[in-house]
């Protein structure tokens, strides 16, 4: 054998031996209870996430203003990755000691994405995952959806205020003012989205476990 | 042992073509390739499960039949580079039971001598259309002279450099790291074929 492709291999075992451990590194045994968890099963999970958001009413569409009412509705997404991570006794511990924050819980276990099922919304927004196997699992999946917001923006005008005092309701002894921004609001849509994230359970006496409208 | 199963060892028996040396990798050259590899495809040998390519297809819809390979090939023994183990998911559009051969997939773990162009299958199952699971329990004797099926292909892709570094320059197209078969095989339903 050449010298080089020798170095070059030695070189990268003690790379990969070298490399530094992420805060929450599977261990071999977490590894191999993900796997087991996701070995072919029987069962079927089906739910169907989604984000509610307040509705424009037909009226404050014509005047060009959003409705300020409580009327809201449900908003779903078709072909967004819904994932499921098998809840091992590795990422039971990452739950609870983040006390169930979305956020850092993903950045925590994004290593552990290796060993997941991952299904897509269909056109209504219901998620089917086959063949998984008994057991507690942690789903998570974004729901970006348009909103209605109004934006405040200052116009670089300035507002005076002037208040006057009186002695006797005609002479005037004081005046203060007081002088403020002037601000244009606009109402516009703008890009969100709505993190699901819940700890489910797939029931081992029913083949079909539905979870229905999430939020 | 099941139909698609048996499929494939007829397809070996009767295939044309004698055994010969294609590739030669040992277990330095092999860490080599996944150092090359991280630059040259889109499966990431360190950070994916699994790296599915779609590389062999058959028949017109709705009968349509897809292979995947998953590059992300393992030594089973570590003293014998030649030896090389690699699972390929076959998947079935038509949902007639009726039809002979029709699975929804088929997941086999396939062994390649790669000097001397023989396979096994070592470990498999497959998903039938009312939902039963049929695990592989056949024999696991080895069979050669079947470079011309998809077997071959599947060879080409555990054993030789090329198809390890640049599978995409070898018309294999990246699918994902699916972790579990079933999972790429519904996107493919959902994606590419019309879902049932």
């Amino acid at each position: 054998m050449r010298r080089l492709p020798l170095l070059l291999a030695t070189a990268a075992v003690s790379a990969a031996l070298a490399a530094p451990s992420p805060v929450h590194a599977q261990s071999q045994a977490d590894i191999d209870e993900s796997i087991a968890q996701l070995r072919m099963g029987k069962h079927t999970l089906t739910g169907r996430p989604g984000a509610t958001r307040n509705v424009i009413a037909e009226a404050g569409k014509r005047r060009g203003l959003f409705s300020r009412g409580a009327k809201t509705e449900r908003v779903y997404t078709h072909n967004q990755t819904v994932v499921l991570i098998p809840y091992t006794s590795l990422v039971e511990s990452v739950v609870l000691k983040l006390k169930g924050d979305p956020y850092l819980i993903s950045i925590s276990l994004g290593n552990l994405e290796k060993y997941t099922a991952r299904a897509l919304t269909d056109a209504q927004g219901v998620f089917h995952f086959r063949g998984l196997q008994p057991g507690r699992y942690l789903l998570s999946i974004k729901v970006p959806y348009e909103a209605a917001v109004t934006i405040s923006e200052d116009s670089g005008r300035t507002r005076t205020d002037t208040t006057f005092e009186t002695s006797d309701g005609y002479n005037i002894t004081g005046a203060s003012s007081i002088t403020s921004k002037v601000y244009d609001f606009h109402n516009t849509t703008t890009e969100l989205e709505h993190h699901v994230f819940k700890l489910v359970e797939v029931k081992a006496d029913s083949a079909v476990t539905e979870l229905g409208e999430m939020q | 042992m099941s139909r698609a199963l048996i499929a494939v060892a007829t397809a070996a028996l009767f295939a044309a073509g004698s055994p010969s040396a294609t590739a030669q990798s040992t277990g330095v050259d092999r860490a080599l390739w996944d150092l090359q590899a991280s630059k040259t495809r889109e499966c990431d040998a360190a950070g994916m499960a699994r790296c599915w390519y779609l590389f062999f297809a058959s028949n017109e819809a709705p009968h349509r039949q897809l292979w995947l390979a998953d590059i992300k090939v393992r030594n089973p023994e570590p003293g014998n580079a030649d030896l090389i183990e690699i699972d390929i998911t076959h998947l079935h559009e038509g949902d007639d039971p009726a039809v002979k051969g029709s699975y929804d997939f088929v997941l086999y773990t396939l062994q390649f001598q790669c000097r001397q162009k023989k396979y096994r299958v070592v470990d498999g199952f497959a998903l039938n259309l009312d939902g039963s699971i049929e695990a592989y329990t056949g024999a696991k004797e080895w069979h050669g002279g079947y470079e011309d099926t998809w077997v071959g292909l599947a060879g080409k892709i555990a054993c030789e450099k090329k198809y390890y570094l640049a599978p995409d320059a070898n018309n294999l197209r990246f699918f994902g790291d699916f972790h579990r078969p079933v999972d790429a095989a519904d996107v493919i339903r959902s994606l590419l074929w019309k879902p049932r």
